[in-house]
Order: C-alpha cells, then structure tokens, then sequence
C-alpha cells in the first residue's frame, strides 16, 4: 500500500522534473530572448529617430515586425515633446538678463500614428524628445507556467518590455 | 530500475545543462545591455561634442578665421572625451584609459576635414624651445584634408578642390617642361548661361538685394543705467560685418563704421585707409550687398571651368600615387560624362541630381574613406592596447550625411563587454556653424502690421506657399513677407558682462518704428517648433511641388507656371534664393583670395 502511494507520488514528482521544470527554463528562456530581442529593436529604432530627425512609417512597422516575430503582441506607446522656445523669446529687453525658460508641449501615440498614417512620416527639430515604450499583452508560456505555481496579482507584470527615450540631434528638415 | 533513479539520473543531467544555458544567456545579454549602454553613452558624448563646438562658433566673432577654428574644434575634441568619462566613471574608466579606444575622431567641414587621433610631433633640431620629447606621442589634430581630386590628361593636369555645395578650387596646370602654364581660381559654379545679370534673374528667379540690419547687446550702460543696445544697419566687408553707426553726433566723434568687438563698439576711425577702402566698397555698384554679386561673379568663374576643364570626365581621376580611381567600387560612377560642363540641363550644379554634384560626393567619400583607413590602421602599432583597430563600414546613409553636412564623426573600438569587444561609431550632423550654408539654413520672417512680433519660418513653410486657410492653420498674405536670414541670426547670443553675469540677446529682434519699442521674434508653430507641416526643401529649389499624396506626380505648385495661386510660391523662392545667395557669397572661404585674378 504504502510502496504504491510512494510509487504514484514519484510518478507524479517524475512528471513535473521531467516535463514542466524543462519547459519553464526554455521557456523562461525564450522570453529573456523576447526580451533581449524588443529591447535591442527598441533602442534601434529610438536612437535611428533622433540621428535622422524623422520618424517614418516604414521604420514605425518594421520595428513592429521585428518585435511581433518574438510571437508576443505588443501595446507600443509613443511620445514626442516638442521644444518651444518661444516663451523664452518673447523677453522684452528692460528683462533682457533672464534667460530664456523652455517649455514643451506633447504629443502622443494617437495623434502621432494620425499624422503618420497621413503623410507617412514626422519630421522632428534640434531639442525635441522622442520616446517609446514597449509592452506585451499577451501571456507568455513562462507567465502561464509560472501562474500554475503561484500568482502574481495586478495587471503591471508584463513579461516582455522595453522603454528607450532621448533628445533628437539633428534637423530632420534636412536632406 | 527504480522509476526514482530515472528521476535522479534525469536531473543530473538537466539541472547542468540549464545552469550552464541560462549562464550562457545572462552574458549575451549582459553583453548587449552593456553595448546598448555603451552606445548611448558614444552617442552623448558626440552630440556634446557637437554642441560645444555651435556654442564656441556661433558665440565667436572670429570663428571662420582657421587657428580660431582650430581652437573651437580641440575645445568640442575635449568636451568629448570629457563626457565620455564622465558617464563611464561608474565602469570605471577615467579620460585617460579610454582615450586609446577612440582611435579617430573626424570633424568633417566645409572643404575638408580634420582628424583629432594619436601622433607623433617631431620638432626641428634647431629653432624653437622643445618642451615635449620627439619619441612620445600626443593627441591633437592632424593636418587638414582637403576634399580634392586629380585629373590627368597628356600635358593638361587639374586638382580640384570641392566642397559642400558648389564651391570649388581649381589648380590647372597645361605644357610641359619650360612651357607650364599654371593658373589657379576659386568660386562658384553655376549654369552660366542662366544668370541675367540685367534683369537680375538666375534661372527666372528675381535676385533681390536686401539692405540688412540686426540687433546688437553692449556691456556699456547708457545714463538709465541699463545696458545699451540698438539696430545698426550693416555690411559684409571681407567677410566680417563692418555696422554703420546711425547716431550722428557718435559717427562724427568716432567713427562712420565700427566692428562689434568684445560685445562693445571697435570705431573704424575717420580718415584711415580702412575707411576709404569701405567707402569705396559701399560705393560700388551692387557693392554692399551679396545677391547680385554671387551670380555675377559665379558667372565669370563658371565661364573659365566651362571653356578650361571641359575635358575633364572620371577617366582622367587619378589618386595620390597616379593610378585611376576606381569609380565603381566608389558606387559613384558617373562614365565618361564632362564633369565641369554645367550649360547642360543634366547638369545644374545648384541640383543634388547633377553630375558636378555625384562627383562632389564622390570626392568626399573617396579622400575621408582612403585617409581614416590608413589612419585607423596605422594606430594600431602605437595604440597601446592590444586590439586590432580597422575603419568600420559605413552605410550609405551615414555617407550621405557626411556629403552634405558639418559633421562630427567618432570611434570607439576595443572595450571589453562581456563575451566581445565594443566596436561602433557615431555621426551626428551639426547645421548651426558659421562654416557653412546648408540649403535649409534660410529663414524668411514675416509680420502682421502693427504687431511687435516677427515670426520666422523655414522656406517651405506650408503657412508661406498655401492660398486658403484651412481648420488648424493660417496662411500669412505675401504683403507680410519681410526678410530672409541665416538661421544663426535668430539664435539667442550670449553677452558676458564677469563670470557668471551673462545677459543675451536675438539679433533679429530689431527696433520697431512705429511701436518706438523692439520686436520679439519667435519661431512659426506651423513648420518650426512643430516641423512636420512644411514643404521638402529640395521643392523649393527645383521650383515644382508635387502633392506626395497622389501618384501621378501632378505638381499642386509650379514656380514657371503664370498661374496666380502661384505668386506666393515665387515670392518664397526669389527670397529664398537671394538670400541663400548672399549668405553664401559672405561666408568666409580660406580659398577666396584665388579668385583675384
């Protein structure tokens, strides 16, 4: 009797070391491979905007390509500050010792993929910032395998994420 | 056996293998993190390079004047490597363990370009006092390259020097032994046969002359006990601007003219030679002003290249040792076409389409491309650390950046992270120089009557070329078009009373007549704080816009079409032409002195 409580109870034991323990560590792998993969592609495809001063469409869906081909989907978010120097301009000159205060104004995913789906690319200026996160709205393999063994409550645990920002260098008026 | 030993023996042999998998993976992406990170850090550490030398150029009155220019570059240099330490303290490397890594840093300008790396100063035995030793080596800049080209056919032989837009120097030589004949010109080329010097038009386009004023800030105060200031009228004289003072009882006293120096009033004094030589210049037809003077002397030295370097095709390039370049590899081949015959449609300089251009950009990547290969090479056998050092392939539009702007262009090669070694470059573009004139460099202001504000756009500004209003913009009519400038004119200048007392000041927010106060200037919202609402700049130049909406390229506006929905179009160009004509024609050029003869 008790040899074959120990016997189901080793079959059981056997069952979780030899399938889910191997399957949780490739696929916790395979998500630090996501990982690796969206955060490289991410800081790409921010750095190519502020170099180039422009943010194309066709960049804008290569880069989700490129995430998308890590089998996750994605909720990306994007965000331009414009610089305004105007208010600092307007000084009149009994003032003229102070210096001029920047100011910047924002736009985000919504209006941005407006604009780029209208003219197909947006130019940027000297000064502007440009910033983009990255999330993943799907569960993972990892996630699931993970929420069998214990839970993590709130919606915020996205397993695959990435967020690269940065002030732009160049005029993307140029050619 | 025991289904329990199976378990054992099974974990045995993948718990090892998934340590030793997810060790592997930890440092792929340690490596990569720490080249993300390194990248990042390259790249500030340029764009602060960059921004030290616009602060150094535009803040400096001199900075054109080239031991000046070689003070500017060496302070951006050290401003590099300063913020490159600076972020990598934490990882532990001070300015001088990372040094060695940054095996070239290249400042590309307007006709050349220096290269700020490694070198070995030998002094001459006799002379100078030596204060450092020949055997060492030291970091500084290395002797200017310039962006040229040899053409050799029998007896005849050209080096032309180009640069970023359609300057170039021409060394000819024809004859041989006692029969040489050398000649030597510098200028612009354009179409010849377009420029109507009697109706002042280059291609149909009205060449205007502008009489040009800024704002200027002094350290002086005046009896209220704030700081003087005023708009002065002024002139390009050899290149400096040369103020006309406009209160009379000063002009009487000191002088006519005065240059702005040390923020305060340089009198040019009464009855000097000076005087005379730019009362003379003034008086001169066309004198003051750059417009008409650029075509016209860009005529006369267009007419020279056509009749003299005809000849000259890709055949006859030659490099350094005399053996052709091979054009092809360049994947700049432009066959058997005359490089310097500009009459031909296919071939107006002004275009980034031409001939004269493609060769222009070829030059450019040929001579850096020859040059920091060698450069970077040779470093290896005094770089002092132990990686192997070679020039990394630059994309084409990494190329195309260079070929057209002021660039700063950095290495950093050989840094230990994790399973490799660090090895990208970074080039950033700088258009706020006094080195050169980019095509986007112009801007036009418009104001509304009785307004104290000066609004400034950028030539394709949609607000300047539009006819009707739309929901989320209002067109400007032409009658509020006033003037076109430089873009540096509208940048904010620094005055510096001690350390740490500055007061600034905008040129173009110029005294207001009617108002009897000064005007602001701020930047259009339309196509400049928010640039995405404006025409592509190469538009402008070509004359035709075409809606990128439709694809039959039905241009929505043409400049040589009477119709009156294009008025406003014309008007921007003529501008927009005169002024980037007249900047051009000032820009200080270490070459122009050839053009005398």
């Amino acid at each position: 009797m008790g040899d074959t409580l120990i016997t189901v109870i080793a079959i059981f034991l056997a069952a979780i070391l030899m399938f889910v323990f191997p399957l949780m560590a490739l696929s916790e792998r395979t998500d630090d491979m996501a990982q690796l993969s969206v955060q490289t592609a991410t800081t790409e495809f921010v750095d190519n905007v502020r170099t180039t001063g422009k943010l194309n469409l066709s960049d804008y869906e290569q880069f989700l390509q490129t995430i998308t081909a890590t089998g996750n989907a994605f909720d990306v978010e994007l965000e331009i500050k414009h610089l305004d120097e105007n208010p600092g301009q307007k000084t009149t000159q009994a003032e003229v010792t102070k210096i001029g205060e920047n100011i910047y104004y924002n736009e985000y995913t919504s209006q941005i993929m407006e604009e780029l789906e209208d003219k197909g690319y947006i130019r940027l200026k000297e000064g502007d910032m440009f910033s983009t996160t990255v999330k993943n709205t799907n569960t993972t393999i990892a996630q699931q395998l993970r929420g069998f063994f214990y839970k993590i409550a709130g919606n915020e645990n996205a397993q695959v994420a990435a967020k690269h920002g940065g002030v732009v260098s160049v005029n993307g008026s140029g050619n | 056996m025991k289904i329990q030993y199976l378990a054992v023996i099974f974990v045995i042999i993948m718990v090892p293998i998934s340590l030793a998998l997810s060790t592997y993976i930890q440092t792929q992406v340690d490596t990569i993190a720490l080249q993300t990170s390194y990248k990042s850090k390259l790249y500030d550490a340029t764009y602060d390079a960059v921004t030290a030398f616009q602060i150094n150029t535009v803040n400096n009155e001199y900075s054109s004047i080239s031991n000046s220019k070689i003070r500017d570059i060496e302070a951006s240099a050290n401003t590099f490597f300063t913020s490159l330490a600076d972020t990598m303290n934490a990882t532990g490397y001070s300015k001088e363990t990372l040094q060695p890594f940054v095996p070239a840093l290249v400042y590309t300008l307007y006709d050349g370009y220096y290269l700020y790396g490694k070198y070995k100063n030998v002094m001459p035995q006799q002379g100078a006092v030596q204060d450092y030793d020949d055997s060492e080596y030291q970091w500084g800049l290395k002797p200017y390259v310039y962006y040229s080209c040899r053409y050799v056919k029998g007896t005849e032989e050209v080096i032309v020097n180009y640069t970023l837009d359609n300057f170039i120097t021409v060394y000819y030589r024809k004859g041989s032994g006692a029969n040489n004949e050398y000649e030597t010109r510098a200028g612009y080329l354009i179409n010849p046969d377009a420029w109507d010097a009697d109706n002042s038009k280059y291609n149909g386009i009205d060449i205007k002359d502008t009489v040009l004023t800024e704002e200027l800030l002094f350290v002086t105060k005046d009896s209220n006990d704030e700081y003087e200031h005023g708009t002065y009228e002024y002139i390009n004289y050899q290149s400096q601007k040369i103020y006309i003072e406009s209160n009379a009882d000063l002009a009487n006293k000191y002088g006519t003219y005065f240059r702005y120096e040390n923020y305060e009033k340089a009198y040019i004094s009464h009855n000097t030679q000076t005087e005379r030589d730019i009362e003379n210049y003034i008086n001169n037809e066309h004198g003051q002003y750059g417009a008409y003077k650029y075509f016209e002397e860009a005529k006369v030295f267009s007419e020279w290249v056509n009749n003299t370097l005809g000849w000259v095709t890709q055949e006859y390039a030659v490099d350094a040792d005399g053996n052709p370049i091979d054009y092809e590899e360049l994947q700049g081949s432009t066959g058997t076409e005359p490089i310097f015959d500009t009459t031909r449609d296919t071939n107006n300089p002004f275009s980034s389409n031409s001939i004269f251009d493609e060769n222009r950009r070829v030059t450019i990547k040929q001579t850096i491309q020859t040059t920091l290969t060698a450069a970077i090479g040779s470093y290896n056998e005094y770089s002092g650390v132990t990686y192997e050092f070679a020039l990394p392939v630059l994309t084409e539009t990494d190329w195309d950046k260079i070929q057209n702007h002021i660039c700063v262009l950095s290495f950093l090669q050989g840094l230990p992270i994790g399973s490799k070694y660090y090895n990208d470059y970074v080039i950033l573009t700088n258009d706020k120089n006094e080195e050169y004139i980019s095509k986007d460099a112009i801007y036009i202001t418009t104001q509304e009557p009785g307004s104290s504000n000066i609004e400034y756009h950028q030539p394709g500004c949609s607000r300047l070329i539009e006819d009707d209003d739309t929901d989320s913009m209002r067109v400007i009519p032409p009658d509020q078009f006033r003037e076109a400038y430089y873009n540096i004119d509208f940048l904010r200048q620094t005055v510096r009373i001690s350390e740490g007392n500055y007061i600034y000041f905008y040129p173009q927010a110029k005294y207001n007549a009617e108002l009897n106060r000064n005007n602001t200037c701020t930047a259009c919202y339309n196509c400049i704080v928010n640039s995405s609402n404006t025409y592509d700049i190469e538009d402008i130049i070509d004359g035709i816009i075409e809606d990128p909406k439709s694809e039959d390229g039905v241009p929505i506006y043409d400049a040589s079409d009477s119709n009156t929905k294009n008025d406003k179009f014309r008007e921007v160009r003529s501008m927009y032409y005169s002024a980037l004509a007249r900047e051009r024609y000032y820009l200080y050029k270490s070459n122009d002195y050839l053009d005398a003869n």
